[in-house]
């Protein structure tokens, strides 16, 4: 088993990216690898709650995310510091996420055995 | 000895990454090392397009990878589902939907996230070109 880290660096709707990244979390987890799922940079909008995506004929891909803990994501992380530079609160985001400083970010990011940026 | 599974993310010709991948891909086998699959995801699926000329005096890179896969044996994957989104088509999946015609370069194969996952569980390495 490989403990492995999926980076999301990029905002919800720019881009499949997210979407493919998701694919990426859950195909890992569904072969019982160890998997936490980070979100940092641009990424923290994906956590924003009350996204719309069916205003841009967008699938729904957000909602996959409530699954994390069905599959057995290991945890979920976000960037407190780009989070306030961003004016995003705690209180908007869209599900339980552990909330660390880029420098925790940075040294729990060599415990791992991969790192997938996205 | 390490074992390596690299991961491609963007097309060919679009970015450098796709040069690097290839000389990374070159320097694993020269080195002794196991390359186990060079895995296209996202954009990198376009790297199966076998509908891709380059000129002459200029580095074919597509042409590179298939010669890891005809000389060294190592498997090229692509994602079917993120290959189907972007016009990157088999034979098979053309006939299942009836496609006039289909795209994927002989030296590769369709393979699915799970085939991905498998191999990533089992790498010492899995390193991204974006």
């Amino acid at each position: 088993m490989k403990k492995i880290a999926i980076i999301n660096r990029q905002s919800t709707f720019n881009h499949p990216t997210p979407r493919e990244s998701l694919d990426l979390a859950l195909i890992f987890a569904a072969f019982d690898q160890q998997v936490s799922v980070i979100f940092v940079d641009d990424g923290v909008y994906q956590l924003l709650d009350n996204q719309q995506p069916e205003l841009l004929e967008n699938k729904d891909f957000l909602a996959t995310m409530k699954v994390f803990e069905l599959y057995d994501i290991e945890r979920v992380v976000v960037s407190r510091d780009d989070m306030a530079c961003r004016g995003v609160a705690d209180s908007a985001l869209s599900m339980d996420v552990a909330p660390l400083s880029n420098q925790q970010i940075a040294q729990l990011l060599t415990t791992f055995d991969h790192v997938v940026t996205m | 000895m390490a074992s390596f599974l690299l991961m491609v993310h963007s097309a060919n010709y679009a970015n450098q990454s796709s040069r690097s991948a290839l000389k990374y891909a070159q320097a694993v086998i020269n080195r002794g090392h196991t390359l186990k699959a060079i895995f296209f995801y996202q954009d990198g699926v376009c790297h199966a397009n076998a509908l891709t000329l380059i000129p002459t005096d200029e580095l074919d890179t597509n042409n590179g990878f298939k010669t890891l896969k005809n000389t060294f044996e190592i498997p090229l994957l692509i994602c079917v589902t993120a290959a189907e989104k972007r016009g990157i088509i088999d034979e098979q999946q053309a006939k299942t939907e009836s496609l006039a015609h289909f795209n994927v370069d002989g030296a590769y194969t369709v393979a699915g996230l799970a085939e991905m996952a498998g191999i990533a569980a089992e790498a010492d390495y899995v390193v991204q070109f974006k």
